[in-house]
């Protein structure tokens, strides 16, 4: 699902991911790293402004996503 | 993929260590998966996908290296059920549970209850004394009803 390269690239599987939440989350990790986000696709690519374990950083981002769902009483 | 349990809906991959849960929605439906998810994120990468009316896969990945991943396994799955007991378990409490909350709710407005508490208790009626007959015993009678209360004290002692 992810890649290590210096680039990630991971998709999020619309049905059990909105839209507000991952823009939430891009929000949140802003400071962290660039983000592309295609809302049609449901493609996220992350480059990070630092060095960080991009493969770790895709995961946190969904972990954090699933939060924002949770907070949101899905 | 190496399958962790009987059942076949664990798998696990050894190489690139992770494991995939398959979940029955019919089973556990998709805002369990979500609250059992989110118990899980603190010691786990957690990862959503299939189809929430199918089949829910679950992709679990550990965050440490010291931790094993049939543990985080076994643990979403007891998350699981936990929330699914008390899911069935506030279904079925859930009519006491409102006339509680109600009642918590009413004790807010103890007017309420004074003013039924007077309608009930025929004692404490108002008797209506238009030409001012009744008088109060201890203020006509305050010796007698000294003695009264002193002879009730010495009884009760």
């Amino acid at each position: 699902m992810m890649s290590t390269e210096q680039i990630c690239t991971f998709k999020l599987n619309p049905k059990f991911y909105s839209k507000n939440s991952i823009l939430t989350t891009i929000n949140a990790f802003n400071d962290l790293c660039f983000f592309e986000f295609d809302q049609e696709k449901f493609e996220i690519k992350i480059k990070t402004k630092e060095e960080y374990d991009l493969r770790y950083l895709g995961y946190e981002f969904s972990n954090y996503c699933l939060s924002i769902m949770k907070q949101n009483g899905v | 993929m190496e399958k962790l349990n009987a059942l076949g809906n664990i798998e696990y991959n050894q190489k690139e260590e992770y494991a995939l849960f398959a979940i029955n929605p019919q089973i556990y439906p998709l805002e369990l998966v979500y609250s059992a998810s989110y118990i899980m994120i603190d010691k786990a990468f957690i990862i959503l996908d299939g189809d929430p009316q199918q089949k829910i896969l679950v992709e679990i990945r550990k965050k440490k290296p010291e931790q094993n991943i049939r543990d985080l396994v076994t643990e979403f799955n007891e998350e699981l059920l936990n929330y699914a007991v008390y899911q069935i378990q506030s279904e079925k409490n859930r009519d006491i549970r409102e006339i509680i909350l109600q009642r918590v709710l009413l004790t807010n407005a103890p007017s309420y209850f004074n003013n039924a508490e007077k309608e009930d208790c025929e004692c404490e009626e108002e008797i209506e004394d238009p030409e001012g007959i009744m008088k109060i015993w201890e203020e006509t009678y305050p010796e007698e009803s000294k003695k009264e209360l002193e002879k009730k004290e010495n009884d009760v002692n």
